[in-house]
């Protein structure tokens, strides 16, 4: 369950409880999605999964998703019932359907998860240590980090992270294209260590 | 002397110091907390001894506890979010002046729930060894549908959205080419999608990338930092003046920690109410009364240990994290169940001292590190959220270097952020995964020996745990029909007895 937000007000004033629960904007339309998305997927069972002649009903591979999925989508279903009751309740902060204000705020992190696989893939180019210390400082200027000095920290702390796991740790991470126009000595010290 | 050889190798010794202190600094810091930390550093631990991965990840996870209640009772918002509870009495009491009595409070207590669940697991690790045999694939069974029912119930005012997400954390886990006749499912015809939904990629995605996400999207600043006061040695008179109380809070977090699916929440609230209605001032309670943070750092704690219970003797993970640690155990071939009190007991063991010796060094730590640990909580939340993303990719991109595994990572952070605005509770989907695959496995397992429905549940131990569960319902729809009355009752204005 959701603890209380400790930074709206709970203070000293307020009654203590863990159960306080609110519907934020955008549950319903999160709840008709939820309820989309299990109708689809039990609408695909049959084309998703196989059925076997001469198998029991119990083992065969169809059974196990058809109880999930029928699961799925009876809670969704209530949950959307709740959902669309509970608009006009008072736990509602926002009774409109559509939410744009709230919507826009949930595809947000789209920028930074673009981000998040960009550093992913350039990996196998540039290398784990020269991808890193650039992510992190270019992450820093397009949050709003300005200063040389937390620009020059979150490179620091790159290059603190590649020691850790690559160095130290010897976390798998492939080789980078890079690497290639070094000498072989330098090259297998950089393939091994960042 | 074994076990004792064991804890005093360098490695192991480096994994317990660098889990408990590191453990303490991560829930210091809002915003990060255990699951995000064990979520990344998961697949580093993996190429680790069993031993040394696990005792490093307990270690985290026991001691991060400990550092949520600096921030919780500092700057009113809790490190991890088992410390919310502590905020109430915790900085209510640093509103006065009293910070630093406060701390001293949470730390013995969450020392003394911490020892006490330790002792728990240690006097009963030979009744476990001696039952646990006795578990076959129905009990197991059942006992993973218990932990599906009480992970739902114990999202109370939100059961229904926390069973519409242990079905769907369920349905991703049936995902991929299946087991038995090799048949595929649900799998689009996307040749990425045959090996299913990895466990690690999701939980990274849903824990770490979502928090990083919110972290980096809002950007709020830290709020200044109180005046400390006096009183150190606070903590320990205050539990001379309320042992009955410390005594009871630990043994509501053990009992809730071996219950799968319960964990800190239910615990909390169940020391928090006894605290209530056996103080001499229930009226502070919630307003600054050492009884309160007792109540709930004691609980807390008490949990993690216990929390290994389920998991080591039957498989059976409790909560997010336990399901974390129980991929640990299968990537070094430890297989947690009942034959592992039989095949494994000095490996147990060692496991339950180094449990001990991590609260004994956390607490020595917090006692000489408070003054810059303090510091710690004003960490400004975008250079943390780049930090978290950027550690988040070591986790999935070292698994098997994948670019769709880093995708769905971030897919799974989009669902995750999503989740977070909304209020609604992440762990169900996780568990879902970890127990839907146990109960799918033990099902299959069972139909040998099962003819009707009711074989399932005439052995001794999954008819119990079925009645468990169907009390537990019961006592949960006339909990709901009662909090439905009392709401149409005060709709309607009439007061109540």
């Amino acid at each position: 369950m959701n603890p209380p937000s400790a930074n709206s007000g709970i203070a000293a004033e307020a009654k203590p409880s863990l159960f306080d629960v609110r519907r934020r904007p955008g549950d319903f339309l999160f709840a008709a999605a939820s309820f989309g998305l299990a109708l689809f997927l039990l609408m695909r069972l049959p084309d998703q999964t196989r059925w076997f002649n001469r198998v029991d009903l119990l083992l065969q591979p169809r059974f196990w998703p058809s109880v999930v999925l029928g699961t799925f989508t009876l809670f969704s279903g209530l949950y959307l019932i709740q959902s669309w009751r509970a608009r006009k309740g008072p736990e509602h902060l926002d009774p409109s359907m559509v939410p744009i204000g709230e919507l826009l705020r949930w595809v947000r992190p789209l920028e930074f998860a673009l981000y998040f696989v960009v550093y992913a893939a350039s990996i196998p180019w540039l290398g784990y240590l020269l991808s890193t210390v650039a992510f992190m400082p270019l992450l820093g200027l397009r949050t709003g980090i300005r200063s040389l000095s937390g620009l020059g920290m979150l490179a620091a702390l790159g290059v603190g992270i590649v020691l850790a796991f690559k160095t130290g740790l010897e976390v798998r991470m492939p080789p980078g294209a890079f690497y290639e126009l070094f000498s072989p000595v330098v090259r297998n010290f950089l393939i091994r260590n960042f | 002397m074994e076990v004792l050889a064991e804890l005093m190798r360098l490695d192991v010794a480096l994994a317990v110091a660098i889990g408990a202190i590191g453990g303490v600094v991560i829930g210091a810091i809002p915003g990060v907390g255990p699951a995000v930390a064990i979520a990344i550093l998961l697949p580093a631990t993996f190429q680790f001894e069993p031993l040394v991965g696990i005792t490093l990840l307990l270690g985290i996870y026991g001691a991060s506890m400990f550092g949520g209640a600096v921030p919780a009772i500092l700057i009113n918002t809790p490190g991890t979010p088992v410390n919310a509870l502590t905020t109430y009495d915790g900085y209510a009491m640093t509103r006065r002046g009293e910070a630093r009595q406060a701390l001293s409070i949470a730390y013995s207590a969450s020392f003394c729930g911490g020892v006490f669940s330790v002792a728990c697991l240690l006097a009963l690790s030979p009744y476990l060894a001696k039952v646990a045999p006795y578990f076959g694939s129905r009990d197991i069974f059942m006992a993973a549908l218990l932990g599906v029912v009480m992970v739902i119930l114990a999202h109370r005012g939100q059961t229904v959205a926390a069973a519409m997400l242990v079905s769907f954390g369920m349905f991703l886990n049936t995902v991929g080419l299946e087991g038995v006749r090799f048949s595929h499912r649900f799998t689009f015809g996307q040749s990425w999608l045959n090996s299913g939904f990895d466990l690690i990629t999701v939980i990274l995605g849903l824990f770490a990338i979502s928090q990083a996400f919110k972290l980096l999207v809002d950007r709020e600043r830290p709020p200044p930092l109180p005046a400390m006061g006096r009183g150190g040695g606070a903590g320990l008179r205050a539990l001379a003046r309320h042992p009955r109380l410390a005594g009871v809070s630990s043994a509501f977090g053990v009992v809730m920690g071996i219950i799968p699916g319960v964990g800190e929440f239910l615990a909390q609230f169940f020391s928090y109410t006894f605290a209530q209605k056996t103080s001499r001032n229930p009226e502070r309670i919630g307003r600054g009364s050492p009884e309160g943070l007792i109540a709930s750092e004691a609980a807390n704690n008490a949990v993690p240990a216990a929390a290994m219970i389920p998991l080591l003797a039957l498989g059976i993970p409790g909560e997010a994290l336990t399901a974390m640690m129980l991929s640990v155990f299968h990537v070094h071939g430890v297989i947690p169940g009942p034959k592992l009190f039989e095949t494994q007991p000095h490996f147990l063991q060692s496991l339950f001292v180094v449990l001990l010796v991590i609260n004994v060094l956390v607490l020595g730590f917090l006692r000489i590190s408070t003054r810059w640990l303090v510091q710690v909580v004003r960490t400004p939340p975008r250079h943390l959220g780049i930090a978290v993303l950027t550690l988040s990719l070591v986790g999935v991109y070292s698994l098997r270097a994948s670019l769709v595994d880093c995708a769905v990572a971030a897919a799974f952070g989009m669902l995750g952020f999503i989740l977070r605005r909304l209020e609604l509770p992440l762990v169900p989907i996780v568990l879902g995964m970890v127990l839907g695959r146990i109960m799918d496995e033990k099902f299959r397992a069972s139909l040998a020996r099962v003819e009707t429905p009711l074989d399932f549940i005439d052995r001794p131990v999954s008819g119990t745990i079925f009645a468990i569960i169907v009390v537990s319902l019961l006592a949960h729809g006339i909990a709901v029909v009662r909090e439905h009355r009392l709401h149409k009752a005060r709709a309607a204005g009439t007061a109540l007895p």
